[in-house]
C-alpha cells in the first residue's frame, strides 16, 4: 500500500472506484497503511472534484456515469418515464431501491408527474424551466433541493435520497423520500429504570434528534451536523443550548470533531477515542446514554451532546466521574433514597476496585487484623489449597471474566448453560476439590455482583481492568502496596480533564455548590444552581425562593 | 508555563494534612508525660508566631518564594548560598520523613523487607504525583483531605463509643510542675511540626488570593485546628493506654485504636490506621520533595522542573537510607541534635536573620520587592 | 511506549518478588492462641504454645479427616529468653508461630514469684502479640497443663479463659480484665501494684488433658481464682471472694454482682442484684498521714427475699439499704486491709495522691509509700439506692404471715 503514494495521481473516476474496492479487499492491512490509503484517497477526492463540473445534459450519459461510478449495483434504480410539458419530456427517477420509500416515490412523484397534461399549464413551460415547474407544481414533496453535480448526486443517492434528472437540464432534484426500514422506538436495553422514560435512542439520527426536539420546546436549542468518514460519510450532530452551554466548549468540540479524519464512523466509541482528552487512561471521558431524558438533563446543565448516525448510543461531553454512578432515576426519585443509591453505587465501585486485593492483602500480610473467629474459618479454608492466595484470586477472577465474555457471546439460550456450568460445575467443583478456597469464591461473587451494580458499563469496566495490577501491588506489598497504587489512581483522575474540565470536580477542586448534586443528591428545590464552572453565563436553575416556600408563607399569613 | 494556583481551600487543606502527615501518628511531646496535648498546645502557639514571620516575608515579596527573594536580599551569591542551604535542608527534611515512615513500617509490618524498597515504591508514588504537577497533588490532597476527615469522624466515633477512655490516665493536669511540660515543649515541639512551616515559605507566591489578610487568617487557623487535632489525639491515647504505655510506644494512635473492640465484631481497626499512616507520609513527603525540586530550579536556574523531579527522587531514596546506621540512632538524632541545630536555625534564626536584613535595606530593595516581574524567568 | 515498557518491567519484577519478604500464606502460619510462661530451676525459661487447628474449629468447615485430630496442640520449647525459646519452636513444628491472635497469657505462679518484670517487658515489646492479650496467673497448676486442658464450650482454652474473665467481671464482679498494657500500666502508676486473675482447674485433673474430656458429664474445667496480688513484680498472696470483690468497687469498675443481705433471723434473707455502681475517691492530703474517702454509689434491685417484710413499704426498703450499705462497706474494708497486709498499693491510691496533691506527692509520700500505704486511713461511705424488687411487691412470706395470726 506504501508505494501507491509514489503512483501518478490518478484522475479518473472509474480509478477512484476501483480504489475504493481494492481497499475493501485490504480490510486486514494495519491501521497504518489504511491512514496512508486514506490520505491518497482524500487527494483524489479533491481531483475528481476539479473535473467533475456540471451535469451533463444528456440523460443516459450521467446514468451511465452513475452507474459505473456506484459499480452497476444491484439496488440502483433507474426508472425512466416521460410527462408532458411543452412537448413531452423524457425524465430518470433514480434511487437506491431499499433506502426509500417507494409509496412515496409512487404517490407523491411518479403519479403527479405522469398525469401532468399541457391542458391544466397556463402557459406552455419550457424545457430548460422544467425542473422549476414540476417543483413548483407537482412534486407533493416536503424535501426537495437541487443538485448540481455528480459528486452531489451520488452523495444523495448513498445518503438514501431520490433524484430525478430531466432531460436538457444541467440541474438535478434531489427528493427526500428516504424511508427504508429502521428499527422503531423501543425501551432502552443497557439503562434501565423503574421510574422514568421507557423509549431510547435508535440507530436513525433522525429519529433520535425528533426525540430530543420532542422534550425540549426551545427555541435555544442547536443542532449542528457535521460529517465524519471519508468513506462511510456518517452523520454527527452536535446538540446543545445555546443560552447555557459554554460557547468556548462548544467551540473546542466542534473543532475536534471537525479534525477527525478517518474512513469510517460506526459507533460512538469510535468518535471518543478520537476526541478525547486523554488516551492513557482507563476511566471513560464521555458519557454514553440511549435515554433521552438524559441528554436533555444533561443539555439543561449546560454539557453537549453529540449524537452519531447508526448508533442508538449518544455522548455527552464533557463528563465527570462522579455522573457515572448517578442515574436519570435518581432525579425522578425521592432525593433520600436518590442519596442513598448514589452512596451504594460507589461504594460497590470501590469494592468491586478493591475487594480482592483487601482478601489478599489480609490474608497474605495482615493475619492480625482479622478477627480471629473469622481468621479460622478462613484459614481452615485454606488448608489444602495448593496454590498462593494470589494465584488462587488471579485464576478465580480470570475464570470469571471468561464466564463473563463467554455469557455475552453466547446466544441467550445456551447462555443459561453457560452460567450453570460457570457458577454450578466450575464453581463448586473446584471448592471441593480444595482447588479454591470457598471464601475466595464469596470474594470473587462480590466482585462481580458488584460490578453489575454500577450503572455506567464503562467505569465498571475501569474497574474491571484496574483490580488486577491492584491484586498483584497488594499481593506483594499489602496494605502499604494497595494504598499507594489507590493514591496514583486517584492523582491520575485529578489530572484527567474532559474538554478541560476537570474529571473529579466538584470533589477536586471543590466545588461547593456543585456538590449539593454529587455523591449526594439535595431535594430538587435546593438545586437552584446549574454546574459552576459548565454554565457561566446562566446559573440558575429554578428559583431558590420555591412554590413550597410560597405556599408556607400563604398559610401563615 | 502554566502558573500554579492553590485557592485558599486548598491551602488550608495543605497545611492541614502537611501538620497531620506523620506527627499525628508519633506521639508528639511525650516526654511531658501525660501534659502532652498541653505540650502540643503550646507548640502550637510558637509555631504560629513562627508563621507570622514567615507572612510577613511572604508579604514583602508577594511574586517570589524563599530561595528567590534571598537572591534579592542578598545579592545573588550570598542569596544563592542561603537558598542552597535551604535547599540541603528542605532535601534533608524529606530524607528524614521519609526514614521515619520507612522504618515505622517496617518495624511494625515488613519487618523482612529491605527498607530500600518500602521508601523506593514510596518514591515512585510521588514522583508519578508530581510529574502529573504539584496542582494534581494538591487536588489529590483534597480528596485525600475528605477521605482522613471520614476515618477521622469514624474512628473518634468508635473510641467514643466503646467506652475506652479514662480520663483520670489525664490527671493531675500539670502534675509534675509547669517545667517538664516547657522542657518538652521546647524546642522540639514547635519545631516539628509547626516549625516546618518554612517550607510554606516556597509555596506562598502560588496563592491565588486578593486579599493577603485573608490567607493570613486562614494559615493561621490552619495551623490551629491542626494544633487543636494532634493535642486531641495525643489526649486521647493517653487516655486509653495510659501516660506510660502511651509514651512508650512507637505509635501510639495505632496502639489506641488497636484496643477498640465492639461486639467482637468492630476490632482490629489497625488498618484504617495504617490507612492514614501511608497517606499523611505520603502527602508530607511529597510537599517537601516538591519544594525541594522548587528550590533547585531557583538555585541553579533550571527551567523544566519536570526533569529534576526524577534525580531528585533517587537522591531522597539514598540519603534516607544513609542518613542514619540504625533506627535509634536516627531517632536519637532526630530528637537532640535536629531540633537543636537543624530546625531551630532554619526554622527561627535564619528567617529572623532574613526580617532584620529586610527592614534595614528596606529603602534600597522597595522596587524590587513591590515589581512583580523581577523573578518570573 | 515508555510507559508501556516500565509498566512491563515493573509487573514484572512484582511477578518475581512474589513469594518473599514478609508474606505469609495462611497456610503457614500456627495461630497461637495461648501463651504460658514458667520457668525451670536452672533459670531457663518453659514458653508454651497453644496453637490452633482451624480445620476443627472453623464453624461448618469439614476438612480433610474432620472431627478426628484435636482442637489444639500444644508445643513447648526452654530457652533463656522468650525469644530463644520461640525461634526453638521451629524445631517442633512445619509453621512459623503467628502471636497476633493470642488471647491469654499465662504466668506459672512460680515465675510470679519470682519476678513476671522480664516477661512483660518482653510480651509487650513484641510487635506482633496485641496489647489486648489478657494475663492470667495458673493458680495451683501449671501453665503447660491449663494449656493443654480441653474445654468444651470455647473449643480452645485460651479463648475460654479470655472469654470467662469478660463475662465474669460484668456478672459476678470478683475478677477483672487485666491486659498486658494496663498490667504494665499499674506496674509503672505512682506506687501502684498489678494485679493478676488467677486460674485453677477444677474437677478430674488427669481426665483435663485427655480428649475425653469433652465427653464425659462432669469434666475438668477450667475456673477464675482469684487475683494475685504482687510487690516489686512478685506474687504475695491472692485476694478472693468479696475480698477480690472489693477491688471492683474500689476502682469502680463493678458492673453488676449479686450480694447477700441479712433479713431478722435469717442470714441469707435477700439476694441483691447490683445493676450499676459508681464509685468517687478524695483524698485529703493535709497530714501526715493521708485519709483517704471512698464514696461508692451502688443501685441494685431486690432478686430474692426470702423473708416476711412488707417491700411495699418505703421504711423497710430504707432498712434493706442501710444493711446493704454495711454489708459493701465491710467488704471494701476488708480488701483494704487485706491489701495493706500485702503492703502491695494494687487499689492505686498512690495514684490517687498523686492526683490531688502531686507536689507533696513528689516530695514526701513517694519516698515512704512503703510505710505510708500500709497506715493509710481510708473512710468508706456506701449509699445505695434500691430501685425495684422484681415484678412482684411483697414476698408471700410476708402474706402469709399477715394471715397466720388472724
Amino acid at each position: 500500500m506504501r508505494n501507491r503514494r509514489k503512483r501518478p495521481i490518478i484522475r479518473t473516476h472509474k480509478k477512484l472506484t476501483d480504489m475504493l474496492a481494492d481497499k475493501k479487499h485490504d480490510d486486514h492491512s494495519s491501521l497504518r497503511s489504511n491512514t496512508i490509503s486514506m490520505e491518497t484517497s482524500l487527494q483524489q477526492k479533491k481531483q475528481t472534484e476539479k473535473c467533475v463540473g456540471e451535469l451533463n445534459p444528456v440523460l443516459h450519459v450521467v446514468v451511465d456515469r452513475v452507474k459505473t461510478l456506484l459499480g452497476n449495483p444491484m439496488d440502483l434504480i433507474v426508472r425512466e418515464f416521460e410527462f408532458e410539458l411543452e412537448n413531452k419530456v423524457t425524465a430518470t427517477l433514480l434511487f437506491l431501491e431499499e433506502m426509500n420509500d417507494t409509496q412515496v416515490l409512487n404517490e407523491f412523484i411518479l403519479s403527479p408527474l405522469m398525469t401532468l397534461s399541457k391542458d391544466k399549464q397556463s402557459s406552455p413551460v419550457p424545457v430548460d424551466h422544467a425542473l422549476h415547474y414540476i417543483k413548483q407544481n407537482a412534486l407533493a414533496l416536503g424535501r426537495v433541493l437541487d443538485v448540481e453535480t455528480e459528486d452531489e448526486l451520488v452523495e444523495a443517492l448513498l445518503a438514501g435520497l431520490s433524484v430525478l434528472l430531466v432531460e436538457g437540464n444541467k440541474k438535478g432534484l434531489k427528493l427526500g423520500t428516504n424511508g427504508g426500514k429502521v428499527r422503531g422506538i423501543e425501551e432502552p436495553t443497557s439503562e434501565v429504570v423503574i421510574r422514568g422514560p421507557k423509549d431510547s435512542f435508535t440507530e436513525s439520527i433522525k429519529t433520535n434528534i425528533s426525540l430530543i426536539r420532542r422534550r425540549i420546546r426551545s427555541k435555544d436549542i442547536r443542532i449542528d451536523k457535521y460529517k465524519i468518514g471519508e468513506v462511510t460519510h456518517t452523520d454527527v450532530a452536535v446538540v446543545y443550548l445555546e443560552n447555557i452551554a459554554n460557547p468556548l466548549l462548544v467551540k473546542e468540540i466542534k473543532e475536534r470533531i471537525e479534525e477527525v479524519k478517518t474512513d469510517g464512523l460506526l459507533e460512538s466509541g469510535q468518535l471518543e477515542e478520537f476526541i478525547q482528552d486523554e488516551t492513557v487512561t482507563v476511566f471513560p471521558q464521555f458519557l454514553n446514554t440511549e435515554r433521552p431524558d438524559v441528554v436533555i438533563g444533561n443539555l439543561l446543565e449546560g454539557r453537549v451532546g453529540i449524537i452519531i448516525n447508526g448508533t442508538p448510543f449518544v455522548l455527552i461531553a464533557p463528563a465527570q466521574f462522579i455522573q457515572f454512578f448517578q442515574s436519570s432515576e435518581d432525579y425522578y426519585m425521592r432525593y433520600d433514597i436518590s442519596t442513598f443509591l448514589r452512596l451504594l453505587r460507589f461504594s460497590v465501585f470501590i469494592i468491586s476496585l478493591i475487594a480482592p486485593s483487601i482478601y489478599i492483602a489480609l490474608t497474605t500480610f495482615h493475619q492480625a487484623m482479622i478477627p480471629t473467629t473469622l481468621l479460622f474459618g478462613i484459614a481452615a479454608q485454606r488448608e489444602g489449597v495448593p496454590f498462593p492466595a494470589i494465584a488462587e484470586a488471579l485464576v478465580m477472577e480470570i475464570t470469571f471474566e471468561i464466564l463473563r465474555e463467554a455469557g455475552i457471546r453466547m446466544p441467550r439460550a445456551v447462555g443459561v448453560a453457560v452460567s450453570i456450568v460457570g457458577a454450578l460445575v466450575l464453581g463448586q467443583a473446584a471448592v471441593q476439590a480444595g482447588l479454591v478456597s470457598p471464601a475466595m469464591v464469596i470474594v470473587v461473587g462480590i466482585t462481580a455482583v458488584a460490578s453489575f451494580a454500577i450503572p455506567s458499563f464503562a467505569v465498571a469496566t475501569s474497574a474491571r481492568l484496574l483490580r488486577f495490577p491492584l491484586m498483584l501491588i497488594s499481593s506483594v506489598f499489602g496494605f502499604y502496596g494497595l494504598t499507594l497504587a489507590l493514591i496514583v489512581i486517584i492523582a491520575h483522575l485529578t489530572s484527567l480533564r474532559s474538554f478541560g474540565y476537570p474529571y473529579l470536580s466538584p470533589f477536586a477542586p471543590i466545588q461547593t455548590q456543585d456538590l449539593k448534586d454529587s455523591l449526594f443528591r439535595f431535594p430538587i428545590t435546593k438545586l437552584f444552581k446549574r454546574p459552576e464552572k459548565l454554565s457561566k453565563k446562566n446559573q440558575t436553575r429554578t428559583q431558590p425562593y420555591s412554590v413550597k416556600k410560597k405556599r408556607e408563607e400563604e398559610t401563615t399569613r | 508555563m502554566k502558573t500554579i494556583k492553590i485557592d485558599i481551600q486548598q491551602f488550608f487543606i495543605l497545611i492541614i494534612l502537611f501538620e497531620l502527615g506523620s506527627a499525628i501518628l508519633v506521639g508528639l511531646g511525650m516526654d511531658a508525660g501525660r501534659d502532652a496535648w498541653i505540650a502540643i498546645l503550646l507548640g502550637m502557639v510558637c509555631g504560629m508566631i513562627l508563621f507570622l514571620g514567615y507572612f510577613y516575608l511572604y508579604k514583602q515579596f508577594p511574586e517570589q518564594s524563599l530561595t528567590q527573594y534571598l537572591q534579592i536580599l542578598f545579592g545573588k551569591y550570598i542569596g544563592k548560598l542561603f537558598g542552597f542551604l535551604y535547599l540541603m535542608y528542605f532535601m534533608y527534611l524529606a530524607a528524614r520523613v521519609l526514614r521515619d515512615f520507612g522504618s515505622l513500617l517496617l518495624s511494625a509490618v515488613f519487618v523482612q523487607t529491605p527498607i530500600i524498597v518500602v521508601n523506593g515504591l514510596m518514591i515512585a508514588t510521588i514522583v508519578y504525583v508530581l510529574k502529573l504537577g504539584f496542582e494534581v497533588l494538591v487536588r489529590t490532597g483534597e480528596i485525600i483531605f475528605s477521605l482522613v476527615v471520614l476515618l477521622g469522624i469514624i474512628l473518634a466515633v468508635l473510641v467514643l463509643s466503646a467506652d475506652l477512655m479514662k480520663y483520670n490516665y489525664l490527671l493531675p493536669i500539670l502534675g509534675k510542675g509547669f517545667l517538664p511540660v516547657l522542657k518538652a515543649a521546647f524546642p522540639v515541639t514547635p519545631t516539628f511540626p509547626f516549625g516546618e512551616m518554612v517550607v510554606f515559605t516556597m509555596l506562598f507566591p502560588y496563592l491565588k488570593t486578593t486579599k493577603k489578610s485573608k490567607a493570613l487568617t486562614v494559615g493561621l487557623f490552619a495551623i490551629m485546628v491542626s494544633g487543636f487535632i494532634l493535642s486531641a489525639t495525643v489526649a486521647m491515647d493517653i487516655a486509653i493506654l495510659g501516660g506510660h504505655v502511651a509514651t512508650h510506644v512507637y505509635f501510639p494512635l495505632l496502639a489506641a485504636v488497636a484496643k477498640i473492640n465492639l461486639g467482637e465484631f468492630i476490632q482490629r481497626l489497625d488498618a484504617l490506621v495504617v490507612f492514614t499512616l501511608i497517606i499523611g507520609g505520603f502527602f508530607k513527603i511529597a510537599v517537601l520533595f516538591y519544594v525541594a525540586v522548587k528550590a533547585i530550579q531557583d538555585i541553579f536556574g533550571v527551567q523544566e522542573e519536570k526533569r529534576l523531579i526524577g534525580p531528585v527522587g533517587i537522591v531522597l531514596i539514598l540519603s534516607s537510607i544513609v542518613i542514619a546506621a540504625n533506627y535509634v540512632e536516627h531517632i536519637t538524632e532526630g530528637l537532640n541534635i535536629v531540633p537543636h541545630f537543624i530546625h531551630i536555625p532554619f526554622q527561627v534564626v535564619l528567617p529572623s536573620l532574613f526580617i532584620i536584613v529586610f527592614l534595614i535595606r528596606r529603602k534600597k530593595l522597595k522596587p524590587f520587592a513591590s515589581s512583580p516581574s523581577t523573578s518570573t524567568e | 511506549m515508555k510507559l508501556l515498557k516500565s509498566c512491563l518491567l515493573f509487573s514484572l519484577c512484582l511477578l518475581f518478588l512474589t513469594g518473599c519478604w514478609d508474606q505469609n500464606e495462611l497456610d503457614e502460619l500456627s495461630i497461637v492462641m495461648g501463651i504460658g510462661i514458667n520457668i525451670d530451676k536452672k533459670g531457663n525459661l518453659i514458653v508454651t504454645y497453644q496453637v490452633v487447628n482451624p480445620t476443627e474449629v472453623a464453624p461448618g468447615i469439614t476438612g480433610a479427616g474432620g472431627g478426628k485430630q484435636p482442637v489444639f496442640t500444644v508445643y513447648e520449647t526452654t530457652g533463656r529468653n522468650l525469644m530463644e525459646a520461640t525461634r526453638k519452636a521451629s524445631k517442633q513444628t512445619s509453621r512459623r508461630l503467628f502471636f497476633a491472635h493470642a488471647r491469654m497469657l499465662v504466668f506459672s505462679e512460680k515465675i510470679a514469684k519470682d519476678s513476671i518484670y522480664q516477661a512483660v517487658d518482653m510480651i509487650s515489646r513484641d510487635p506482633e502479640v496485641r496489647s489486648t492479650i489478657q494475663v492470667v496467673v495458673a493458680r495451683d497448676t501449671s501453665p503447660s497443663k491449663l494449656l493443654r486442658t480441653f474445654t468444651a464450650i470455647d473449643k480452645v482454652t485460651s479463648d475460654e479463659v479470655a472469654t470467662i474473665l469478660k463475662i465474669s467481671e460484668k456478672n459476678w464482679g470478683e475478677n477483672m480484665q487485666q491486659d498486658i498494657n494496663e498490667v504494665l500500666q499499674s506496674i509503672i502508676d505512682e506506687g501502684g501494684e498489678p494485679l493478676i486473675n488467677g486460674i485453677k482447674i477444677t474437677g478430674d485433673k488427669k481426665l483435663a488433658v485427655t480428649a475425653q474430656n469433652y465427653e464425659v458429664g462432669n469434666p475438668a474445667r477450667v475456673q477464675l481464682s482469684g487475683m494475685g496480688v504482687f510487690r516489686g513484680g512478685k506474687l504475695q498472696g491472692w485476694l478472693d471472694g468479696p475480698e477480690a470483690r472489693g477491688v471492683l468497687w474500689i476502682k469502680g469498675k463493678l458492673v453488676s454482682s449479686a450480694i447477700t443481705v441479712p433479713c431478722m433471723e435469717n442470714d441469707n434473707g435477700y439476694s441483691i442484684e447490683i445493676v450499676r455502681s459508681n464509685t468517687e475517691l478524695s483524698a485529703d492530703t493535709k497530714k501526715k498521714i493521708p485519709t483517704i474517702t471512698l464514696d461508692v454509689f451502688p443501685e441494685a434491685n431486690i432478686a430474692e427475699a426470702n423473708c416476711a417484710v412488707n417491700l411495699e413499704k418505703t421504711s423497710e426498703i430504707l432498712k434493706i439499704e442501710n444493711k446493704l450499705n454495711h454489708v459493701i462497706e465491710k467488704e471494701i474494708q476488708k480488701t483494704i486491709k487485706a491489701s495493706q497486709d500485702f503492703n502491695s498499693d494494687v487499689l492505686g491510691f498512690g495514684e490517687l495522691l498523686y492526683r490531688e496533691n502531686p507536689r507533696k506527692w513528689r516530695n514526701e509520700y513517694k519516698k515512704n509509700y512503703k510505710e505510708i500505704f500500709p497506715k493509710l486511713v481510708v473512710k468508706v461511705n456506701v449509699d445505695s439506692r434500691i430501685r425495684r424488687s422484681g415484678i412482684r411487691t411483697s414476698p408471700f412470706l410476708f402474706e402469709k404471715k399477715k394471715e397466720a395470726p388472724k
